[in-house]
This record gives C-alpha cells, structure tokens and sequence, in this order.
C-alpha cells in the first residue's frame, strides 16, 4: 500500500513523456491530493461550464456549423491516456495541412479548423 | 485558476518582473502605475496591429516614433525601462506593396537607444504573402544584426504557422536560433521551437492562449531553460499583471522562490541582453 503510494507521486513528480525538456526539469511541487486540493473545483466549474454550453447549443433552433463537430471530437481527446491531453485537444481543433494557402480570407481565426473548401 | 482570482500574498511586494510583451500604446497610465507597484522593472513593446489597418507607410512611421520617443518617457515616469521592436505585423501582409513600404521605413528607427530588434513578426492565415513578408523581415533582422521576435497565428491556425515559421528561419543560415524568441507556444508547439534551439514565450490571456495554470504546467514538463511569460497588453481581453500573479500562481504551487525569479527576470533578462541596448 506504502509503495503504490510512492509509486503515484513519483509518477507525478516526473511526468512520463516530457517531449523536449530543456535544462534541469522542474519537478512537480505537489502531490495529486494537493493538485485535486487547489484545483478540482476550479475544473468542475469548467466542466459543468462545458456541459450547459452543449445544451445550449442543443436547445438552440437551426444548424450547427464545423466548430461544434470540432469540439465534440475534442472531447473525446479527453479519454486519452497519458499526460498529453492539452496538447491532443489542441491538436484537434488545428489545421492539418502543410502548405501556405493562397490568399488570407480575413484577420481573424474561430478557434477549428473548417476543412477544405469551406 | 483564471488571472483575476490569483491573491497577491506577502512576497508579491518583493518580485520584480520584466513584462517582455506588452502593448503600451493600448493602455492607460493606471496599468502603468500598478506594473510598477507589481514590480515591473521593464518592459518591451513590439509593433503590432492597431485593430484596423492603417493607410500608409507615413501611419507606420508615425507609430514608430511613438515606440521610440513617447512611450519610453510615459514608462519612465514611473521607473519602468522601455524597449521596443519594430515591424509590420503579420495581420497587414496581405497588402504586399504596403509592406515594402514600411520595411523600407524600420531603417530609419533602427538605431534608437530602445529598438532590440525586428518583431512582432511572424505569420496570422499562414498565406502566401505573408510568408514572403515575414522573409524579407527576417532578410532585414540577419542583415542588421537584430533580435527576432516571432508572433505565432491564433487558435486553429497556430500549430501550421509555427512550422512554417520555424522553416523559413531555418533556412536562413545567417540566423542564429538563440537570438530567436517565438512566441505565443502552447503544448503543442513548444516542443518543436525549443527542439529548433530558439525561445519560447508563453502569452497569458484570460480567454485565448495559455492560463496561469498551463503555462506553469509548461514550464514543470519542458523545464525553466529559455522559456518566458508575458501578458501581451493589447485593446483585447488581456491583464497587464498577469505574469506577477502567475508568480503568485506558482508560489502557490509550492515552487521556490528562485525558479519563480528565474521565469519571470533572469530568462528574459538573459535573452533579450543579447542586445547591447537592453540594459537595466
């Protein structure tokens, strides 16, 4: 019981996949307790944020557009294993592609990337 | 944890901070005043986009000016050093002829005492012209020996942007990767930009960008080596003291104080002291 404990705390004083840390790593401050101590009701907050945001939309007459596709195959990102799940919802909102489009459509960007030829 | 609700606690009087992104010409004199009772030692202000696109190369160099004469006078006054970039911002390279215009104007301003470098420069679309944009100002960085600083796009935009910024500066043999700050990362592109050996800044916004909580996340999985915070003031949705309170984030954290000052003084002392004009 003493080691699985352990155990857990080194597994979040030294993350698993740290992509390219540079210098001396600055282990974590605080163990997963701490972490649900100061931040759990801040996340509840977001999350149930998220939740009436989707019954809103729901509740909402007319279409939906490529943004809420977007965000719903984001969230699935969040069942991913790991410690990289800011960086795979990030990922699913952006643009894929690789060559520089022709001309700019506007300034401004909406937060998912539409696809070809919308 | 979200900017407005982090509590100063006892240190805070003690920090002093650099804020290396900020948009002066946005903001009041009262943000001012409350960067300096933060701690706010020097600042550094990039040229960007006003909110609309402004006519001329004339609008630039009226712009300038006011980079390099009136905003280093307005910070003074309240002891607060003043540093500045110049470019045309990525968002105004669609018009290519504006922008040979205005690249021909930054000469002229290159050798006041608070220019460090080109910037913000970068992409915003991630379209053709603004590629060849933000070539010709790298072209001007290597061929005067300037700083860069990098603007990275928004949201849906950013992670294509950043490779095809970091492409462009790498095949500019003439730059060396140090003297190069990108900024604006998040999870999924710091990696790459401290992998090309440049800097990396995280922009702390209340809505968009990185959170107080992110960008020390960031900081505890990549390490403190060549990474910096700033709030990147502007007219939008941003907090002037947004690094000092995620200081006070990080203290809450548990993290020391040294590690804290590293963040938020040495590394950007260290980066931008590579310009001769950065002093303190």
């Amino acid at each position: 019981m003493l080691l699985a404990c352990f155990s857990q705390v080194i597994h979040i004083a030294f993350p698993l996949n740290p992509k390219t840390p540079t210098g001396e790593i600055c282990a974590m401050a605080m163990t997963r307790q701490k972490v649900l101590d100061q931040y759990f009701m801040d996340a509840r907050h977001k999350l149930i944020d998220v939740a009436a945001f989707l019954d809103r939309v729901e509740r909402a007459e007319g279409d939906a557009d490529f943004r809420l596709d977007a965000f719903r195959d984001a969230m699935k990102r969040l069942e991913d294993g790991g410690n990289d799940r800011a960086n795979d919802v990030l990922m699913a909102f952006s643009d894929p592609t690789e060559e520089p489009i022709k001309v700019a459509p506007g300034k401004g960007a909406c937060g998912a990337w539409p696809g070809k030829g919308e | 944890m979200e900017l407005g609700r982090v509590r100063a606690s006892k240190n805070t009087a003690s920090m002093r901070f650099i804020e290396p992104h900020a948009h002066m010409v946005s903001r009041t004199t009262d943000d001012y005043a409350d960067m300096a009772t933060a701690g706010c030692v020097a600042l550094c202000e990039p040229a960007f986009w006003a909110g609309f696109d402004r006519g001329s190369a004339d609008g630039f160099r009226d712009y300038f000016r006011q980079l390099t004469e009136y905003e280093p006078r307005r910070a003074a006054n309240y002891g607060i050093k003043h540093f500045t970039w110049l470019c045309i911002n990525p968002k105004e390279s669609e018009d290519m002829a504006l922008a040979a215009d205005v690249l021909s104007v930054i000469p002229e301003f290159m050798e006041c005492s608070n220019v460090l470098g080109i910037g913000e420069i970068g992409l915003n679309k991630n379209s053709r012209n603004e590629l060849k944009v933000l070539e010709q100002h790298v072209d001007l960085a290597a061929m005067h020996d300037q700083l860069i600083l990098v603007h990275t796009p928004h949201l849906e935009d950013k992670h294509k942007g950043t490779r095809l910024i970091l492409d462009v500066i790498k095949n500019d043999s003439r730059i060396n990767p140090e003297r190069v700050m990108i900024d604006h990362v998040e999870e999924h592109t710091i990696g790459m930009v401290l992998d090309a050996g440049h800097w990396g800044g995280m922009t702390l916004y209340p809505e968009s960008k990185c959170s107080p909580s992110r960008a020390i996340d960031m900081i505890e999985r990549f390490g403190s080596d060549r990474l910096w915070w700033d709030a990147a003031c502007d007219w939008g949705p941003s907090v002037p003291l947004a690094v000092p309170r995620t200081a006070c984030e990080m203290r809450r954290r548990g993290h020391d104080e040294k590690l804290i000052e590293k963040v938020i003084f040495e590394n950007p002392k260290s980066f931008l002291s590579q310009s001769d004009r950065f002093c303190l």
